[in-house]
């Protein structure tokens, strides 16, 4: 029925305002913010209350405060030591293991690999210990060019004969840029 | 002769959520213009990422899970997410049922896709279902009333990707493609209208069908990608009721306004099978097409106009 689809496109929509309007913004990594309120990390960690927390909060401070900002860390302290509650917080009530990941240092590390297509290579940047992007800075073999294939041997055939500007598939693994990742990754966890 | 002739075409790709992001823009503006929005783009992945990841004990997501039985306050993007995904559980009577993460990490799926760390739940799990949560839209709060497993990975990245347009509508046209779910808007450097390819779910380097897209969603669920490490025949996709993969579709497409919807659809769809998945889109608006393992291809009514 129209109705129902007018309604699911109508989710989709309010929920896209309902994030902008809370304030979701993210500035460039290079911008620095003297008069930040929370990063990333702690602002969840702040927004992780039990039931008694107060609604009224939602807004003022977190990941959708209307301050809230993706703000590069000169230094690795956390800006109001949430982040050292938060993790306390997520142990008290877990059996997950206390040590939750590897220590990484921060910075940008690259990355180099060998796949199935040729070479890529991947730039890594770590903040506050924590993975913040994995970008790919050889893109000349990220994913396969060849869209064009006159001989298929099965009833799905539709001759191509334009070129596509990009493919729609299942979701493609990264298993192409492991070794490239871990390289990087690597570098991350040894000491200079 | 080219409207814009000074118009370029900006490319990058990072990993987020699992899988390749590419951006591609076509733009006259500054490279510096481009390259700040592409930035925002790329930041709404990390930022979903960080929300709603099944693999990071520390993601907001994973933090919920260890809270059972008590309200818990939770961001816009992990409220709306879970919306969304309770809202398609709903309409397809649980067929999409996002409480299928403990399942999924049993056949193995649960490594982290950087770090390749482990993760592991270890509640005793009993039968769960979406109706096990229970969200409060004014306090914004969710409620998981058992332990169980959430994964969003059929509704994150869409959401992600839809973020992500808002930061590039401005340009004269651009794609996002999330490890094949991809948005197209506007024209693409020959002020064309954007050609998305169908991946072939079999001989996949190659395409079975090309659409003409503009200002849409188009998301494609296969299962020829990311097979369990566990069992063969199983996939990402896991049908709730038996608790394996569908194996009468290899591949769903759907074509909608947005990617969080096309991107919930095709898993829906997917796992509904030729018959009921087609007659489930076109009853919700949507159009697509399902690839069953005979290399049938079943599509909606109106599905033609978009392809070429």
């Amino acid at each position: 029925m129209a109705k129902m689809g007018n309604k699911l496109i109508a989710l989709c929509s309010a929920a896209i305002g309902v994030v902008y309007t809370a304030g979701y913004i993210v500035t460039e990594p290079s911008a620095t913010q003297a008069s930040q309120s929370v990063s990333a990390t702690a602002a969840v960690g702040q927004e992780r209350k039990t039931a008694d927390s107060q609604p009224s909060q939602q807004d003022m401070q977190g990941e959708d405060g209307p301050s809230y900002q993706q703000v590069p860390q000169e230094n690795n302290e956390p800006k109001s030591g949430s982040q050292t509650q938060e993790s306390n917080q997520a142990q008290a009530s877990t059996q997950a293991p206390a040590s939750n990941q590897t220590k990484y240092r921060d910075g940008t590390f690259t990355g180099s690999g060998t796949n199935r297509f040729g070479t890529v290579e991947v730039a890594v940047t770590i903040k506050k210990g924590e993975i913040t992007a994995c970008k790919i800075t050889d893109c000349s073999t990220h994913y396969p060019q060849d869209y064009i294939d006159p001989e298929l041997p099965n009833e799905v055939v539709q001759r191509q004969s334009e070129q596509v500007d990009v493919v729609s598939g299942a979701t493609r693994s990264t298993e192409d840029f492991e070794m490239a990742v871990d390289e990087a990754l690597q570098q991350a966890q040894t000491h200079a | 002769m080219p409207l814009h002739n000074s118009s370029k075409t900006y490319s990058q790709a990072a990993l987020y959520m699992g899988t390749v992001i590419h951006i591609q823009v076509v733009s006259s503006s500054s490279r510096g213009t481009v390259e700040q929005s592409m930035e925002k783009a790329f930041a709404s992945f990390r930022r979903v990422e960080q929300v709603c990841s099944r693999f990071s004990e520390q993601s907001e997501i994973m933090q919920l899970t260890r809270q059972v039985g008590v309200p818990v306050q939770v961001s816009e993007i992990l409220f709306e997410t879970v919306r969304f995904a309770l809202t398609v559980a709903e309409l397809t009577e649980g067929v999409f049922d996002p409480t299928i993460g403990r399942t999924l990490e049993r056949f193995g799926f649960n490594r982290h896709y950087l770090t390749r760390k482990t993760i592991t739940s270890d509640y005793a799990s009993t039968a769960c279902s979406y109706q096990d949560i229970v969200l409060d839209e004014s306090a914004r709060t969710i409620l998981l009333r058992q332990p169980l497993l959430l994964d969003l990975s059929a509704v994150a990245k869409g959401f992600a990707i839809d973020l992500a347009t808002r930061e590039l509508g401005q340009f004269e046209g651009f794609v996002i493609d999330a490890g094949g779910d991809i948005f197209a808007g506007g024209q693409n450097d020959r002020q064309e209208v954007w050609k998305i390819g169908l991946r072939h779910p079999i001989e996949t380097n190659t395409t079975f069908c090309t659409l003409r897209i503009s200002d849409t969603a188009v998301c494609t669920s296969g299962g020829y990608e990311r097979i369990s490490p566990i069992q063969a025949d199983t996939h990402h996709i896991i049908d709730p009721a038996t608790g394996t993969s569908p194996s009468s579709v290899l591949s769903c497409t759907v074509i909608a306004p947005f990617a969080m919807l096309a991107d919930a659809c095709s898993t829906a769809a997917f796992i509904l099978g030729p018959q009921a998945g087609i007659d489930f889109l076109e009853q919700n608006g949507m159009e697509g097409c399902i690839v069953t393992p005979s290399l049938d291809i079943h599509q909606t009514k109106n599905m033609k106009r978009y392809i070429v």
